[in-house]
């Protein structure tokens, strides 16, 4: 697994994450999301949360994906730390992801809370690829 | 750009900052907050200028410190100029205590704020709602607390807007925004919100503190926070509704959060119906928070708590139908300022009657460390603002390398050899908010001052600071 690359953003928090393929850089872009706001290796995978979602393009499909997985968060009292990931080409257009974050409730004294993001931005957003490998780069809002 | 450009942009720095922008848009770094500036001079229907204030750093679409005014008629709507955290704002109460009433219960005092002020990541609020009650409190902002019982009518009194903008349709906000925050509501959050038991420090204009209620030496509490995860929700969720509407009228939008539609619009009129909402929830939040502050204050110290009065409560993401006056006429525009705040000069009906000699007091937030301004409006800053003053400090350097630069625990035991004392969920949240980290707001409030757009009041010192 790849080190998350944490960029300079003046106000928020942004990082870096390559994958071996779509499907892992995106379950890589979720790692770094949980590990901006706990100790993703203390959370236990209590409890799955499944979701599917589509959008027109790789960058529109991570901002819902990871979007969902804030949302989530918020509405269940739930962090994740574990993630797999389907993606596929529902049309030429048209992204779909199948997703799966496992996680428990949170819990201060074993996460360690750090930043609480609130919102996944458009700003130097990126997933592309980049010799042989997947890289996305996400700014989020804190 | 350039070419694109409707109006000029105009920056109000000092020389220092403007060396530090025009290093970052030479592409020193990735983020171009002046780049901003000009994205924001291309928007249909912006009027007169794309300004910034003193405390600018880069945002998403408009930047931090920006302000842009658009033609009521022919002028549009921005997502990006009101920013995720709607109606971000600081509130700030004043006490009878002075230094000598709080030092000895400090410890005492900072621990039962910290206790009882949910703050960080996961942490709950005790108001539970039900989706119909919340939507209660999305059209009825503050008032809706106090009528609840948790705040006094004097509150309302002194918060912009009265504590409620008026045009807000909870049939505008998706429930999954509602859902995020029914949980929240009374919160404080993490990153740059906060809590302050402060001293005034020092009165730089005595007539206007004294209407404002504050003096030397007296203990003065500030609350920073906002619209929490509904906010953010209705930013998403409007990103996308006005990326298609920018499509459907023809606009090139040259940053995703620029995002943009006609006022007029049925997109546009439902995304202010939904900001309003937005500013509903952030008034609740602080009216929630301070009223919760104020029954600490009464129990710990036993402070009368009718003596424990709301200051001011302003806003600084937010947008709002203004009239001013542009080359000598009269005009309705849509201001937008995002990380600014409103600061209207003396005499316009907008600021609480008490005020209205000297104009609504500006509140800008200092850091942990460092003083926190009371300031207010000037004609001047009518004319070159729209009445827009500076929100804080604004930061100077990135979380990762204030992260990298200070270790949270030092921080807390420097600022407690300094007199003051911090209680914090995240150390690491700590290293990121080090005063290091921001701009010199002495800088900052020097700058907005010279420019003439507004005018220091007080100076308040932080005694105990509660972070998320």
């Amino acid at each position: 697994m790849a080190p998350i690359e944490w960029l300079d953003h003046a106000a928020d928090i942004g990082f870096r994450v390559v994958g071996s393929s779509v499907d892992d850089v995106f379950e890589q872009a979720a790692r770094g999301l949980f590990t901006a706001m706990v100790d993703v290796d203390a959370v236990v995978p209590v409890t799955v949360y499944r979701t599917q979602l589509s959008a027109p393009s790789l960058e529109d499909l991570m901002v819902k994906w990871l979007s969902d997985l804030v949302a989530q968060k918020e509405i269940t009292g739930l962090v994740f730390g574990r993630f797999r990931v389907h993606i596929e080409e529902e049309t030429a257009k048209r992204h779909r992801i199948v997703g799966d974050a496992w996680g428990e409730p949170i819990e201060a004294q074993r996460h360690h809370p750090r930043n609480e993001v609130k919102g996944i931005s458009y700003l130097g957003l990126k997933v592309e690829p980049q010799g042989g490998h997947w890289m996305a780069q996400v700014i989020v809002d804190v | 750009m350039r070419g694109r450009m409707c109006v000029p942009g105009i920056v109000f720095a000092d020389r220092e900052s403007m060396e530090g922008l025009l290093a970052d848009d030479a592409g020193e770094t990735q983020w171009s907050a002046l780049q901003q500036v000009r994205n924001v001079a291309t928007l249909p229907g912006i009027v007169t200028a794309s300004l910034a204030l003193p405390d600018i750093h880069p945002g998403y679409g408009f930047p931090i410190g920006g302000v842009g005014a658009f033609d009521a008629k022919q002028g549009v709507v921005v997502v990006g100029g009101v920013g995720f955290d709607i109606n971000c704002g600081v509130r700030l109460m004043s006490t009878p205590l002075s230094r000598v009433d709080i030092e000895p219960a400090l410890e005492v005092l900072g621990r039962e704020l910290f206790r009882k002020i949910p703050a960080g990541l996961g942490a709950e609020g005790e108001l539970r709602l039900s989706m119909g009650e919340l939507d209660g409190l999305l059209r009825e902002g503050a008032r809706g607390l106090v009528s609840r019982g948790h705040g006094l009518d004097d509150d309302l009194e002194h918060c912009e807007e009265n504590g409620r903008m008026e045009g807000a349709n909870p049939d505008a906000v998706s429930d999954r925004a509602k859902q995020r925050q029914l949980r929240q509501v009374g919160t404080l959050g993490s990153g740059n919100h906060y809590l302050e038991l402060q001293i005034v420090e020092d009165v730089l204009d005595s007539a206007a503190a004294a209407a404002y209620g504050l003096h030397p030496d007296q203990v003065t509490v500030s609350i920073h926070t906002g619209s929490r995860a509904l906010g953010h929700q209705i930013g998403q969720d409007y990103l996308a509704v006005m990326s298609r509407a920018a499509r459907r009228f023809g606009f090139e939008t040259v940053e995703r959060e620029l995002a943009c539609a006609p006022i007029e619009s049925e997109e546009g009129q439902r995304y202010l119906a939904a900001v309003a909402c937005g500013a509903n929830c952030a008034f609740a939040n602080r009216q929630a928070i301070g009223h919760r502050t104020r029954q600490v204050l009464t129990s710990v110290l036993g402070v009368n708590p009718s003596k424990i009065r709301t200051v001011y409560d302003i806003g600084h993401n937010n947008v709002k139908f203004e009239t001013h006056r542009v080359d000598g006429v009269e005009r309705r525009l849509l201001i937008h300022r995002k990380g600014s705040t409103r600061a209207f000069s003396p005499g316009r009906p907008e600021s609480p009657e008490a005020y209205r000699q000297f104009g609504h007091p500006i509140i800008a937030g200092g850091t942990m460390g460092t003083s926190s301004y009371v300031l207010r409006g000037t004609d001047e800053g009518m004319r070159k603002t729209f009445g827009s003053g500076v929100h804080g400090a604004g930061r100077a350097l990135s979380r990762k390398k204030a992260a990298k630069k200070y270790w949270g625990e030092t921080v807390i035991s420097d600022l407690a050899a300094q007199g003051i004392r911090i209680w914090a969920h995240s150390p690491r949240g700590v290293a990121e908010e080090a005063p290091g980290a921001y701009k010199d707001i002495e800088r900052v409030v020097y700058a907005a001052t010279a420019a003439g757009i507004s005018r220091p009041v007080a100076r308040l010192r932080p005694l105990a600071v509660i972070k998320g």
